[in-house]
């Protein structure tokens, strides 16, 4: 019932909603309840008919029983209408939070949270929510509702000792579905973890489909598989077993109370203490309480379910914002500057960051380089305040901490292109317009040329309307570089971000792509001598680095080297050992 | 257009195949299939009795105030066994037919998965791993319920229904031929639902996945969407696709409430007005029977249950139909053909001559390319990324086979070898070291049920066998997933012995591309060495440092081999690419120091 007491904000912004669908839900009980008696009370009258043809009341009731069954079937259209409605808005406004909630987070909750559990937090989990608000008031009231309807029927308009005699089966049938549901929940829950073992043993084969064939495992793989496939097989009868004993549980017992309403009935008929069409009546009524027998157990398995569903959701709702938006400055220097900066993962030893300090004023251009796991993205994310150090003052933008802007504010300043270049399921020239979704095509255009690919874009058949993403057309990881770069450079940014971002794409592209920034670069200045637009460029090929006006060699999250690239490669560091290796394959790859 | 009359005759074929494929089980165990459906009959016999019973005590004996002991104790009898019967063989029936549905399952899952796994390897190349699993537990699982429910629900259900519709004729032909109008109608209404839902849960289920296709998305491209401060249009646009989908679901709730149960309700209460009206006639004719009337509605209440289960299993039927004509499909994948042949490799000989492979036209990975390798030499292939030296080694492995040329194993060709001889002749140590969970024994074994010693020497010559031994259980201790209680370099030693424990005559050796550590690279070396002679060895290296005690080197560069001698031989061509390539190595040595 706790699942309630949480949605209560819910039931109680559409009480209105739910009143009328319950309203309509204890009228079809009343309802339905007529119609045994409607029929019993025909055979009444056809019992004692004398005379000749159908009397008026014989039409009468007939024409009752229809208008009720109209009736009846308009309000359970209605109701269902209304209430199934209702739940499935509550699903949707919990979907809506949940995204907005995730468009608030940083890199440190995605990274603890993995896209297949948010997205079962998402969907099933929302979906146990509805049906527990939706069903499962349903079953709760109604299976309520019809039980107490019938057992008034029974004992005050009928006969109350026909009736205490006739139930005395079912409770037994309300204790075996409780037993026989909570078994199918515990066993359900089995056949699950077997599936999802059978799941993962796949997996593993065929991810590691070489040294199967390799070693000539075949066999022994499909041994392992059969062993777990039975495994579920078995489990999956266990379940179904299970099931199959509500059928005969629901049928030994209907037939008991038949057998004891037909006994104690003829008595009572005998004693002429009844009549025939009050003993079917009753027959009648004894078939609808099952429906209440099993909707306790269902009601049961539903809110336990929807409780557990709703926890999950929940967690994810309150969760506050990782990275606090509350300041109010507004840019106006661009010069970025990094003083000692350090940075530690949580729960990790070393520090990822270490001392770090660097200045670049507006208009220039900072390189950096270094190995892998050195550093260099933790550190753009940190200017881009998808992390944050807890100490909030080593990184200022104008000589201001980042937190003292609002982050609308603070991202607008970046042109961010990040080492692995992300496509939307949209066209090309929707993804290339995602900052300003109104660009013009020639806009676009020239960010594309400016990327160089603009070319290979009016090559596809649809050209800048072809469908990129996940169901769109595959893009060479280059191409997607580039398009990620044009994405950048449309958006306006004055400063550059490049995470490695010319990685896949190769060195006369790269020197082309360089020189068109860097022509760009002059020509914004010149229109904008205030706010002249800068660039970080990160990258492993140090040929996009040498045009730089100071690059940082990160190793193991300190600064080893420091310098322009003329300076750097006189030392013996890494930098200019990198640099020869670099042009020694180069004349490999020639 | 005439792309989409193919696709939809072939549709119609995989649909008809989906049926036979699933169908065909039904009748495999013949005598399991007879007892149920013999249960199911003499079942529903029973359970119709009951009424029958019913209708006979009201008109002989309490209508007619006839109160022999005798008889009412007969009927009483015969009505407690026959309903008791009727349950217990109900409950036995069903399980029967489970019993088979999940037996076809399981056969068609341990099927595919053994055909799957014996399909070529370049279908591989192409195939998605998730969704080959999927085809593979998802699918046989929608399969699976569609069984169970057929078999349980469905069948058993239309026989009770006929059992009904029997038991109303003997008792009564008039009434009931106006139940019977019952059946047509409910399958008018049912296929009007068919008609009206099919787009609307057709769409909702499109929506639905769009909405899963969305939040993926998002979370992956978050830094972008929060890069460019585009929050509120995603989220509009994530709202937009809500919106449809609740409409879309609305919609189904709609249709389904017109014309589902509160229908079928309707329908019965309908049913019943006509047939107490007729019953009124009758008593006006003097020759009703109330026991009939009673019987009737009891029937009645029974009648439309069925049909609602049956209805709801509907979706059910054709998501399971679309599965298993995916799973037929794939069933009818070629699998890999070994001839059967006694062959065994001996010595363990190489011959390639003019080998020419691609995977795509107009890109050779392996040009014209020959060489033979004596038994029990060390080669070694080099050469930088791209070069085919891993392609080499899968042609040798028999994943692919060359376009044109001939790979020779002691002067027979590869093709010529049964399955049985390769994985016993060929041990192969692939470059990520795969550990199962499983005992140490096991995992040097991997299903092969080989001898004792022949796993112990094995462990011995990969230098292991000190270590395994110092562990409390020995052979028996327990390597959780990825093996985290080895180190980087026993891991290693670990997969050394794997592929040495079948005593193979060829090593072939995919070096670790990744960094590996210098005891791992102890580790490899001394292995190498301490087979020489002993097998043939044929190492793709990615370090240089590794093969420089090899008796020749090949040294491939854009598929062609381009030089070839011992590291000495090669080191002495100063323009030669061996020479750039160990010259970068070094190079890439001292960038490496520089690092720390």
């Amino acid at each position: 019932m706790a699942l309630f007491r949480h949605l209560a904000w819910f039931f109680k912004d559409n009480w209105r909603t739910y009143l009328i669908a319950l309203v309509m839900l204890t009228l079809v009980a009343v309802l339905s309840l007529t119609i045994p008696w409607l029929i019993g009370r025909s055979i009444d009258t056809l019992m004692n008919h004398t005379g000749n043809g159908l009397t008026a009341e014989h039409y009468q009731t007939l024409f009752f029983l229809l208008v009720l069954g109209v009736t009846i079937y308009l309000l359970r259209v209605a109701w269902r209408w209304i209430l199934f409605g209702t739940s499935y808005r509550l699903g949707n406004l919990l979907r809506s939070r949940f995204y907005i909630r995730l468009t608030h987070q940083g890199q440190r909750f995605f990274s603890s949270h993995n896209t297949g559990d948010l997205m079962a937090r998402a969907t099933n989990d929302i979906d146990a929510v509805e049906l527990a608000a939706g069903e499962g008031v349903l079953s709760g009231f109604d299976g309520l509702l019809t039980f107490v309807l019938v057992l008034v029927m029974m004992f005050a308009l009928i006969d109350w000792r026909l009736a205490a005699l006739a139930l005395l089966p079912f409770p037994l049938m309300g204790i075996a579905f409780y037993r026989i549901s909570n078994a199918i929940h515990h066993q359900f829950r089995e056949a699950l973890e077997r599936f999802s073992a059978l799941n993962d043993k796949t997996q593993e084969a065929l991810s590691g489909i070489a040294l199967v064939k390799a070693m000539g495992l075949e066999a022994s793989e499909s041994a392992t598989f059969n062993q777990l496939a039975e495994g579920a097989a078995r489990s999956n009868y266990k379940v179904a077993r299970s099931e199959a004993l509500y059928d005969p549980v629901i049928f030994i017992c209907l037939t008991m109370a038949v057998l004891l309403t037909l006994g104690c009935g003829g008595w009572l008929i005998a004693r002429n203490e009844l009549t025939v069409g009050e003993l079917t009546t009753f027959t009648l009524y004894l078939g609808q309480l099952i429906w209440p027998m099993f909707a306790f157990g269902w009601l049961l398995n539903i809110i336990e379910r929807g409780s557990a569903a709703f926890k999950r959701v929940d967690e994810m709702l309150i969760k506050p914002d990782e990275i606090v938006d509350q300041g109010t400055a507004t840019v106006s220097d661009l010069s970025l500057e990094a003083r000692a900066l350090s940075f530690t993962y949580p729960g990790g030893h070393e520090a990822t960051l270490d001392d770090i300090s660097f200045n670049l004023p507006s208009g220039q251009v900072l390189g950096i380089a270094g190995p892998t796991g050195a550093g260099k993205t933790t550190l753009i994310q940190l200017i881009m305040r998808y992390r944050e150090s807890a100490e909030t003052d080593q990184l200022l933008l104008g000589d201001q901490p980042l937190s003292a802007y609002p982050l609308q504010e603070l991202r607008r300043c970046f042109a961010y292109v990040p080492q692995e270049p992300f496509l939307f399921s949209m066209s090309i020239a929707d993804n290339i317009a995602l900052a300003r979704p109104d660009a013009s095509r020639e806009e676009i255009e020239a960010a594309a040329r400016t990327a160089a690919i603009h070319e290979d874009i009016l090559r596809f058949k649809q050209g800048y309307e072809t469908p990129v993403g996940e169901r769109g057309m595959t893009l060479s990881g280059g191409q997607r570089q580039r398009l990620a770069i044009a994405r950048a450079l449309l958006s306006g940014a004055p400063l550059l971000i490049l995470d490695d971002a010319l990685s896949a794409v190769d060195v006369e592209t790269e020197q082309q792509i360089i020189a068109h920034l860097q022509q760009r670069q002059r020509h914004q200045s010149d229109q904008n001598p205030t706010s002249k637009s800068s660039a970080i460029i990160i990258s492993h090929r140090l040929s996009a680095l040498e045009h730089a006006d100071e690059i940082l060699v990160l190793t193991q999250g300190h600064v080893s080297e420091r310098g322009s690239h003329s300076e750097l490669i006189r030392q013996d560091g890494w930098y200019a050992r990198m640099w020869v290796y670099q042009k020694l394959e180069a004349t490999l790859d020639a | 257009m005439h792309d989409s009359t193919t696709e939809a005759t072939l549709d119609k074929d995989s649909r008809h195949s989906a049926f036979r494929l699933l169908f065909d089980y039904i009748h495999r165990d013949r005598r399991l299939l007879f007892k149920a459906v013999g249960f199911l009959l003499l079942a529903t016999a029973a359970d119709v009795l009951g009424p029958i019973l019913a209708k006979i005590f009201i008109d002989d004996y309490l209508m007619q105030n006839n109160f022999a002991v005798a008889p009412l104790a007969g009927l009483l009898v015969a009505y407690l066994v026959s309903q008791l019967l009727a349950a217990w063989l109900r409950y036995h029936q069903t399980l029967k037919f489970t019993d088979m549905a999940l037996a076809a399952v399981l056969d068609i899952r341990q099927r595919v998965f053994a055909h799957v796994l014996k399909v070529p390897m370049r279908y591989f190349d192409h195939a998605i791993t998730g969704q080959l699993v999927s085809r593979i537990t998802n699918d046989t699982e929608a399969i699976k319920d569609l069984y169970v429910q057929f078999l349980s629900v469905v069948l058993s259900n239309v026989i009770l229904l006929i059992g009904i519709i029997i038991a109303m004729a003997l008792l009564d032909v008039q009434l009931m031929l106006i139940a019977l109008t019952l059946i047509p109608t409910i399958i008018a209404v049912i296929y009007i639902y068919q008609r009206l839902s099919g787009a609307a849960v057709a769409r909702t289920r499109q929506l639905r996945s769009d909405i899963n296709a969305q939040i993926s998305e998002s979370i992956a491209g978050m830094d972008v969407i929060q890069a460019v401060n585009q929050q509120q249009r995603f989220t509009e646009r994530f709202e937009q696709l809500n919106g449809h989908y609740y409409k879309a679901r609305m919609r189904t709730v709609k249709v389904g409430a017109a014309l589902l149960r509160p229908a079928i309700d309707l329908i019965s209460v309908l049913v019943i007005a006509g047939i107490l009206h007729l019953f009124g006639t009758q008593v006006v004719m003097g020759v009703a029977e109330i026991g009939v009337l009673y019987a009737f509605i009891n029937y009645l209440g029974r009648f439309t249950e069925p049909l609602a289960e049956i209805t709801q299993r509907f979706n059910l039927y054709q998501q399971a139909i679309v599965a298993g004509g995916r799973v037929h499909t794939l069933l009818q994948e070629p699998q890999e053909h070994y001839p059967d042949s006694s062959l065994a490799i001996d010595h363990g000989s190489l011959a390639l001559t003019n080998l020419d492979f691609s995977f795509e036209a107009d890109k050779p990975a392996i040009k014209n390319l020959s060489v033979t390798i004596p038994a029990g030499q060390f080669y070694a292939i080099a050469g930088h990324t791209g070069s085919g030296k891993s392609t080499l080694l899968k042609l040798i492995l028999n994943f692919y086979q060359p376009q044109s040329g001939k790979i020779c194993i002691d002067d027979r060709p590869l093709a010529e070898y049964g399955h049985e001889a390769l994985r016993l002749g060929i041990g192969f140590i692939p470059q990520e070291p795969f550990i199962m969970s499983g005992t140490i024994h096991d995992n040097i074994d991997m299903g092969r049920h080989l001898p004792r010693e022949q796993i112990e020497a094995a462990a011995r010559k990969a230098h292991l066998d000190r270590f395994i031994e110092a562990m409390p259980e020995g052979y028996d201790t327990y390597l959780g997933e990825r093996g985290t209680r080895l180190s980087a370099g026993q891991r290693q030693q670990l997969i050394i012995a794997r592929a040495l424990a079948a005593a193979p005559r060829i090593l072939l050796l995919d070096e670790a591309t990744a960094n590996v550590d210098s005891e791992t690279e102890q580790v490899v070396q001394r292995a190498l060495n301490d087979l020489r002679g002993e097998v043939t060895l044929i190492v793709v290296a990615h370090r240089l440092s590794t093969i420089r005690d090899a008796d020749q080197i090949l040294v491939l560069s854009q598929g062609e081999l381009v030089e070839m001698g011992s590291h000495k031989e090669l080191m002495t061509h100063p323009k030669g690419r061996y020479q750039k390539m160990y010259r970068l190595q070094k190079q890439a040595e001292k960038v490496e120091k520089a690092a720390h």
